[in-house]
């Protein structure tokens, strides 16, 4: 055992001393987590709001729609005197979108819907083909700007009855329409109707109405949000950390695979080899060294998590044998990774041929929480999977032992099967 | 370690070939306690293939080694008093000098104060006591060639396998390895030293092994390998003028150049003398290992 224990901390400090994989190891997964993290964005209001340029036709009756729009935190809106400007501004990448009002706008919009069916929409929206990310959010909140125009309307009986009358009227200049659609419609203005007229306090409210609540602020309640609610990460960090520290493993386990053949290489391996040591020490001493240099590298990415990043731990003791139960799982890997080549070379293109397509199905890549189910389902097979949910288990999911168990034992099992597979073909190639 | 009568080492008929390759091809010897031993033969002579095999680094096809009496060479209690120094150095680039005497001190299970004594010994035998800090990749050639040594003597073995030592190191170094290998020695260690350079096979071995396409050729102490295989020593002689025609030469005459080949060189230089001739220059070549090889082979050590 004391020779296993020399032959480790040799390793370890040729690893330390080691800067490319100081960087695999430490750095690589430090910036993964960082980056990762702060592209998810922390809190709402740290996010850069979106710049938006306005050009308004409507000779005014968008102003509260516009408003409205400019009161997200996540838009910030200007004018734009020409739609050709606006749609240059968007074009030189000064504007994320542009929004043009035209000119058969009115508040409320309910004309749309007496609209002819072919009849131009009353806002377009440009977004800048390069930000697909942010075309959904956008659409979201031009909709939600125009929408709650009308649960403003609906709240105030009097303007409400004034849209239905204008929609009737639009109704009957629009003999063209289908019957179906008309019937529909004019339901629709009925029912519309009944509504302002129960919210009218002129007007004699019927039995059931009881307490009358302006419809926008009924459809929608607002909520505290817990903050330190178990069960849900509270900041993309927490899950971003535990990808990062199986990065960090999968760090150490690459570069403990080259180190056998570069200890081959050095010749180093001969005198291990001729010294009393039998190749089971030799091998324990590296699987000894990997492990550790696996829960250090762990540890120090999780203390920086902790510490600069406000990640929690909601359970100490879990985390840590999950992670005793990730750094064996990635020994065992490092095992097999280090019989699949000769030379260094061949041993880390290997190592990273066998580790990215467990990293990007297993949640290296795009975090479990955001996997497709079918995404999920493949996770199954690698033990970046089992490594981040007993990790997350323990950061953020606050689950029990028993729920991790699983994913424990998935990864000892790999760790033994691993490790005695390489182990056996190395002894083989040794003699 | 027992007392126990017999050879260090005993390799029997040791044979090793990679593919059609004959690497080794039928070696045996013995080496007695606290001698030293050397192989002596050109590159690729089957040296190196032959100290794997002794050490039990590689499996001979067939043959056997024992090792003080009757052990086995991968018995880690026999491992444990025997040092190797490698042809290919075999340090860590990364750790210091003084970080590689100690891990492999460690792994023989040293531990302690007699660790450090045998590090700084280590030290002092590698001429790095000045340097005990410095990472390894930071040294000349000869240094670590001095370090790969003192790596393999640092836990004070009983049998040293030194396999060519001194390969591009300049004569300091090459002088101080081998002043520190009669240290060790004159401490009682056994040795075994390949080498292609016959001097160092001459300084440092009491008998040796000449060795050519994984054969031995030839075996025993120098004197008797030079006696044995050497051949005559040759006498040459410049004269200053041509020999009066009544001198009876003892050889050719080529020119004014005399040559005479003799076993024994000294009284063929006297009866020359002995004839009143003139001679301007004397030069006299006794057999050596060098000469041993080429009578052996047909070819020089080194081309
Ligand atoms: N692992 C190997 N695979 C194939 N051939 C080998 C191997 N090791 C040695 N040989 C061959 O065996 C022969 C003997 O090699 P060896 O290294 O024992 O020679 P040597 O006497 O030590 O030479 P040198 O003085 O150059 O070190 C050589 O022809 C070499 O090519
Ligand atoms: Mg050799």
């Amino acid at each position: 055992m004391r020779a296993v224990w020399t032959l480790a901390i040799k390793d370890l400090r040729l690893l330390v001393r080691d800067r490319v994989s100081l960087f695999w190891v430490l750095a690589f997964p430090l910036l993964l987590a960082l980056f990762f993290g702060s592209m998810f964005g922390g809190d709402e209001g740290e996010r850069a709001a979106m710049k938006v340029v306005a050009f308004d036709e409507s000779g005014g009756a968008a102003q509260a729609f516009l408003a409205r729009l400019g009161e997200s935190d996540a838009i910030e809106i200007d004018t734009a005197p020409s739609l050709q400007e606006a749609r240059d501004r968007v074009r030189r990448g000064e504007r994320v979108a542009f929004v043009h009002v035209r000119p058969d706008f009115s508040d409320g919009s309910f004309a749309m819907f007496g609209r002819p069916a072919d009849a131009r929409a009353p806002v377009a929206l440009g977004v800048d083909p390069a930000r697909t990310a942010e075309r959904g959010l956008l659409q979201g909140l031009v909709t939600q700007a125009l929408f709650s125009g009308m649960t403003e309307s609906l709240g105030d009986p009097s303007r409400m009855l004034d849209q239905t009358r204008k929609v009737r009227a639009q109704l009957a200049d629009a003999p063209e329409l289908a019957p179906q659609r008309r019937r529909s419609l004019e339901t629709l203005m009925d029912a519309l109707d009944q509504v302002s007229r129960s919210n009218d306090p002129s007007e004699p409210a019927s039995e059931d109405a009881g307490g009358a609540v302006p419809m926008g602020e009924a459809l929608v309640e607002s909520v505290p949000v817990d903050r330190d609610r178990s069960g849900k990460p509270r900041s993309p960090y927490e899950v971003t950390f535990p990808s990062s520290i199986v990065w960090g493993l999968m760090g150490c386990a690459t570069a403990f695979a080259t180190t056998l053949v570069r200890e081959r290489r050095a010749g180093t391996m001969f005198r291990l080899r001729v010294s009393p040591l039998s190749l089971a020490h030799v091998l324990a001493g590296k699987g000894l060294a990997c492990m550790l240099a696996g829960l250090g590298a762990s540890a120090v990415l999780l203390a920086i998590g902790v510490i600069a990043l406000g990640v929690r731990v909601v359970d100490p003791l879990l985390l840590g044998l999950s992670l005793v139960a990730a750094s064996a799982c990635f020994c065992g890997l490092m095992m097999v990774m280090s019989v699949l080549g000769r030379t260094e070379s061949a041993v880390a293109g290997g190592s990273w041929v066998v580790m990215m397509p467990l990293a990007m199905i297993g949640g290296g890549m795009i975090p479990l929480i955001a996997m497709p189910p079918w995404l999920l389902t493949a996770s199954n097979a690698s033990p970046f999977k089992w490594a981040i949910f007993a990790i997350e288990g323990a950061v953020w999911r606050d689950l029990t032992l028993a729920e991790v168990l699983p994913s424990l034992l998935v990864l000892l099992a790999i760790a033994v099967g691993l490790f005695a597979l390489g182990v056996t073909i190395l002894r083989r190639r040794e003699g | 370690m027992a007392i126990l009568g017999g050879a260090m080492l005993e390799a029997r008929d040791l044979r090793k070939s990679f593919g059609e390759l004959r690497a080794v091809d039928g070696v045996s010897f013995d080496i007695e306690r606290a001698e030293s031993f050397g192989l002596l033969g050109p590159n690729g002579a089957g040296k190196s293939t032959t100290i794997s095999m002794l050490v039990g680094a590689l499996l001979p096809d067939s043959g056997t080694v024992r090792l003080d009496g009757d052990r086995s060479p991968s018995a880690p209690a026999t491992r444990r008093e025997i040092g190797v120094a490698p042809q290919d150095l075999a340090i860590y680039e990364e750790l210091s000098a003084e970080e590689n005497l100690a891990f492999f001190g460690r792994i023989y299970g040293l531990r302690g104060r007699r660790l450090a004594e045998r590090v700084s010994w280590g030290l002092e035998l590698a001429g790095l006591s000045g340097r005990r800090k410095d990472r390894a990749e930071t040294f000349s050639g000869g240094m670590k060639r001095r370090l790969n040594l003192a790596c393999a003597a640092v836990h004070e073995p009983r049998l040293l396998l030194c396999d060519e030592p001194t390969v591009g190191v300049d004569p300091q170094s090459r002088n101080h390895i081998f002043e520190s290998i009669e240290a060790l020695r004159a401490d009682g260690c056994t040795l075994l030293y390949t080498t292609h350079y016959m001097e160092e096979a001459e300084r440092l071995c009491e008998r040796v092994a000449i060795m050519d396409h994984g054969r031995i050729l030839a075996l025993g102490s120098v004197p008797e390998l030079i006696a044995e295989h050497g051949g005559a020593a040759t006498v040459e002689v410049e004269l200053a003028e041509a020999p009066p025609s009544t001198a009876v030469l003892p050889g050719p005459l080529d020119g004014l150049t005399l040559r005479v080949q003799t076993e024994d060189p000294l009284p063929a230089v006297e009866s020359l003398g002995g004839q009143g001739l003139a001679i301007k220059r004397l030069r006299i070549d006794r057999p050596d290992l060098e000469r041993v090889f080429l009578n052996l082979t047909g070819r020089s050590l080194r081309d």
